[in-house]
């Protein structure tokens, strides 16, 4: 069978594309597709770019974590402050009283359910009013019935109240 | 190195590839679109799909807002302060829990799964990353960590967990498939070091069906 020039060196079986040049370059020129100018079109500039753009890539896997968890801390900062008190006490209090809700979830509550929020606030007011701290710049909090619960430890004896 | 066969413009939208925007090529060809072909038309003249930043400051919407549902943000409604003696406060609360009707308005769950915590409510789909679970499509799930559960009314948080008897929330398997391929690329310079590994992680995707509130079992906490 007679073929054309371009067609007959690229006519390989696939168990040798690996080590044919021209699978090698187009594998870096897929990923340089929307680059700028030559990049875009020639492999001895797109390889180097299309490197730099990985390595922006692994860079960034550790970021986003970090970046997201700020995001997360702003928006919780940012609902407190409408109610008086800082982000990061909010998170403390939580946590000492053991309940257990991560940042994202409370960034999601702060957003499309204020009224939660709020009382996740009252809460965490209570349980600093009874140890005798006073967030600066605050409201005195709403009444909150606790029974003294707050402060007590969760153990075998108070479980009829925690569940 | 081998590369699996998927299209381009699903790597380029969850990495920080730098593309310019299509700016100066929309100038020179928006004169003469003729002159592109069908292929490439929608790449040079909707840059606004593929062109985005990262999407880690879109909130997702796991919950539909209806029209009647959404509040005007700059006329939130106060709640009404309630009243100063303790029975008054729990009392309150008993009512609110004896009124509740499931009809109206939407419940939400938040939700303890596979160690992440998902906010949840009837109808949402959850995606559970890297994970293909025992259970096969079509099983119903009943997700037993319930880490807090909202009313119009009320909310209930626990401490840290909402007991069993409370709340019942249901999920369906809908879908276990594979996500979209992941391509992790290791460079040192001057050392001839370049390795590319692509994987793919399982996904499962639930249905949740229904939140089932249990009053007898709150009042007698209560």
């Amino acid at each position: 069978m007679h073929l054309t020039c371009p067609l007959w060196v690229r006519r390989i079986p696939k168990i040798y594309r690996n080590n044919d040049p021209f699978y090698l370059r187009n594998l870096y020129l897929q990923f340089s597709f929307l680059f700028r100018g030559r990049s875009s079109r020639c492999f001895r500039l797109a390889e180097q770019r299309v490197i730099k753009a990985f390595q922006h890539m692994n860079a960034m896997r550790a970021v986003r974590k970090d970046r997201f968890k700020q995001l997360c801390d702003e928006r919780i900062d940012a609902a407190c402050a409408q109610h008086g008190i800082p982000g990061k006490m909010l998170i403390d209090g939580l946590g000492r009283m053991n309940i257990q809700l991560n940042r994202k979830m409370l960034q999601q509550l702060a957003i499309y359910e204020p009224y939660s929020f709020k009382s996740l606030t009252d809460l965490v007011k209570q349980y600093h009013s009874e140890l005798g701290i006073v967030p600066p710049n605050a409201e005195p909090p709403a009444p909150v019935v606790t029974r003294g619960l707050l402060q007590s430890p969760i153990v075998p004896g108070n479980r009829k109240y925690y569940e | 190195m081998q590369l699996a066969n998927f299209t381009l413009h699903r790597l380029l939208s969850p990495i920080s590839i730098r593309c310019t925007p299509a700016a100066v090529i929309n100038r020179t060809l928006r004169s003469s679109p003729a002159l592109l072909g069908k292929k490439y038309a929608k790449y040079y003249f909707t840059p606004k799909k593929i062109f985005r930043k990262e999407e880690i400051y879109r909130v997702p919407k796991t919950q539909l807002i209806l029209p009647h549902e959404r509040l005007d943000p700059l006329n939130i409604p106060e709640p009404s302060a309630p009243t100063a003696t303790e029975s008054g406060l729990l009392e309150q609360l008993a009512s609110a829990v004896n009124h509740e009707q499931s009809t109206s308005g939407r419940p939400f769950a938040i939700v303890h799964l596979v160690g992440k915590q998902y906010k949840v409510s009837e109808g949402d789909l959850v995606q559970l990353v890297g994970k293909s679970l025992l259970a096969e499509l079509g099983d119903e799930l009943v997700l037993e960590k319930v880490l807090a559960l909202g009313f119009t009314d009320f909310t209930l948080y626990g401490r840290p967990m909402l007991s069993r008897d409370c709340v019942t929330v249901r999920a369906t398997v809908v879908e276990k498939t594979l996500e979209p391929p992941k391509i992790r690329f290791e460079f040192r310079k001057r050392q001839n070091f370049r390795r590319m590994n692509i994987h793919q992680t399982n996904a499962t995707v639930l249905r949740i069906g229904s939140i089932e509130f249990n009053k007898p079992a709150v009042q007698q906490a209560l």
